[in-house]
Parts: structure tokens; C-alpha cells; sequence
């Protein structure tokens, strides 16, 4: 069970169908993975570098709230490279 | 009498070593150190260059007028200093003006009233480069005594500079980790002041922030720099777009 979903009473959000979006719009925006994982940090992700590669890649599902930030942190890149 | 003088500055630059609290105090105690070895009437200062995986630079001086220098010659691109640092050999300017490899460094150097230059390399590990660079307001100011004090001044430093480069892994965190370091800090923050105020998860917090900065155009980093401040606290999770 991932460990950050344990501070409400709801289940963890799970993405699902979302995560194609977001993988889907890092292939194409030909994003640095590290780069975009430490920007995703500074905003206040909570994911792995490793978690983060494989859920672009498909191969992981990962709570929404995770997918939101990430969703953000790329579209705050996309506005300008710098934190 | 020359060995305990030598013995003694090991000594002092093993002392800076210990108690400087980070890389650029530790340079600047090196670069007084060197220029109090050339004589206490302050006629000459030192400088350090210290480039790390072939951009970083830092620079350390005994004056203010020796930074200037140091980056009169970076803006330049060119000059004793940076000839000895890029090209790890020594270089000995007895007349600046009289020198024509450094045009435009040595009119803007002379102008600062320095007229003698010597830069020796000072040998450290693959990845980094170092110099020491004197300089002085007279011409003929470094005789081979002086190359020879210096050139031994340089091996001791040489060792020295090593371990605080080990020590003082300084671009463990460069520019762009601090800044998402910083970032992380104040929205941090922000989520512990979002979760108190809600009684919420933290997941909750962040996705409050989110939203706010969505709806408000701003980055997440920037509307949580403002909650850290004192704003007021964006009300709901679903407000905004």
C-alpha cells in the first residue's frame, strides 16, 4: 500500500485512466526525467525517481494526487524552466 | 628557519581547514594566508581561483581589489590568471604594460594601479582546476625568490585544497538542486500551515495549493511563498478552476 494515502479516511485516489495523459505528454514534451523529477520535488512530490520513470512508462500505478503534481510540475517547466 | 616558516603555514592552512565553516571562508583564509607570506604591508594581494567541473568558479581574495581583478580578467576572458588556471603552468608578468598577451586585461589591470602579475597553477584533482594569482601596484615586484617561495607555497596548498574539496563538497547542491531544495522548504511549509488550518491529510493541503495556483495563473512555489508570508489561506479545495 503506498504510504501517503494513510492521512484520511478515503481510499487512495488511484489514478488509472489518467496516467496515459500525463506519461503521454512527457513523451512528447521530450523532458529530462531527473529534470522534471526535481522540479516535481520542489513543488512537493513525494514519489521516487524510479516510481516516477516507471509510471510514465505504464508500468506503475501511482495515487492521483501524485499525478496532479506531476501534471503541474511539467505544465510550470513548459511556462519556464526555472523553480 | 625557512622549514619552520613552512611548518608553520602547513600548520595554519591545516587550522583553516578545520575551522572554516564552508569552501569560500576556507579559500578566503588561503588567499590572506598566501599574501601575508609575501609581506604584511598589504602590498600585494592574492587571489584563488577554484573552477569545479570546468564552470564553477570560485574566487577568493585578500582585497576587494583583487576580486575586482579577478573579474575584470573573467569578463575579459582572458589574462595571467586564467592563462595559469586553464593551462596549469606558471605565468610571470614583471610589466603589464609592457606585456602584450593581455591587451585589454592589462589596460583595465593598470588602471586599477596593478602593475606586476605572477599566477601559478595549483594542482588538484581531474575534475577541478586552481590558481593562485599575486598581484602587485609595483613593476618587478616577483623576483625568482619570490617564483621559487610561491611555486613551493602552491605544492603545500596543493594537498590542503584537495581535502577541502572532498570536504567541502559544495556542488553537492548546485543552482538548480538549491533552488528546488528551496522551493520544497517553502511549500512544505505552506502544506503544514494548509493542514493545521483544515485539520486536513496532506495530500489535501497540496492539492489546495494546486488548485489556487491554477486558478490564480501562479506557480504552486510562489502562492505557498505567499501562505509562508501570512496570506491568507486559500478557503476550499475546490474553489478556483
Amino acid at each position: 500500500m503506498y504510504p501517503y494515502g494513510a492521512d484520511g479516511p478515503e481510499q487512495p485516489d488511484w489514478a488509472g485512466e489518467d496516467c496515459n495523459g500525463t506519461a503521454q505528454r512527457f513523451r512528447d514534451a521530450d523532458l529530462a526525467l531527473d529534470k522534471l523529477w526535481i522540479y516535481y520535488y520542489g513543488i512537493g512530490g513525494d514519489i521516487d525517481e524510479v516510481s516516477l520513470d516507471a509510471y510514465l512508462h505504464d508500468a506503475l500505478d501511482i495515487p492521483a494526487s501524485q499525478v496532479s503534481l506531476i501534471a503541474t510540475a511539467m505544465t510550470e517547466m513548459s511556462e519556464g524552466e526555472t523553480l | 628557519m625557512a622549514k619552520e616558516s613552512t611548518l608553520t603555514t602547513s600548520d595554519r592552512m591545516q587550522d583553516l581547514l578545520l575551522e572554516s565553516p564552508g569552501f569560500p571562508e576556507f579559500l578566503l583564509g588561503l588567499a590572506t594566508l598566501s599574501a601575508s607570506l609575501l609581506g604584511s604591508d598589504g602590498q600585494i594581494t592574492c587571489t584563488i581561483t577554484v573552477e569545479r567541473d570546468g564552470g564553477l568558479a570560485t574566487v577568493a581574495s585578500s582585497s576587494a581589489e583583487g576580486r575586482r581583478l579577478d573579474e575584470t580578467q573573467y569578463s575579459f576572458g582572458e589574462g595571467p590568471c586564467l592563462t595559469a588556471l586553464r593551462q596549469q603552468r606558471l605565468v610571470w608578468v614583471p610589466d603589464l604594460l609592457g606585456d602584450e598577451r593581455w591587451n585589454g586585461y592589462a589596460e583595465a589591470a593598470s588602471q586599477e594601479g596593478v602593475r606586476s602579475v605572477l599566477a601559478i597553477p595549483i594542482s588538484t584533482e581531474a575534475s577541478s582546476r586552481a590558481g593562485l594569482n599575486c598581484y602587485a601596484r609595483t613593476t618587478n615586484a616577483f623576483n625568482e625568490e619570490s617564483v621559487v617561495l610561491l611555486e613551493q607555497h602552491a605544492a603545500s596548498m596543493s594537498r590542503v585544497l584537495r581535502i577541502a574539496l572532498r570536504l567541502h563538497g559544495a556542488d553537492v547542491h548546485p543552482e538548480h538542486l538549491r533552488a528546488a531544495l528551496k522551493s520544497r522548504a517553502v511549500v512544505d511549509a505552506a502544506v503544514s500551515l494548509i493542514m493545521l488550518q483544515h485539520r486536513g491529510g496532506r495530500d489535501g493541503a497540496l492539492e489546495i495549493l494546486r488548485l489556487a495556483a491554477k486558478s490564480s495563473n501562479r506557480r504552486m512555489h510562489a502562492i505557498a511563498h505567499d501562505i509562508v508570508l501570512g496570506a491568507e489561506l486559500p478557503a476550499t479545495r475546490h474553489d478556483g478552476a
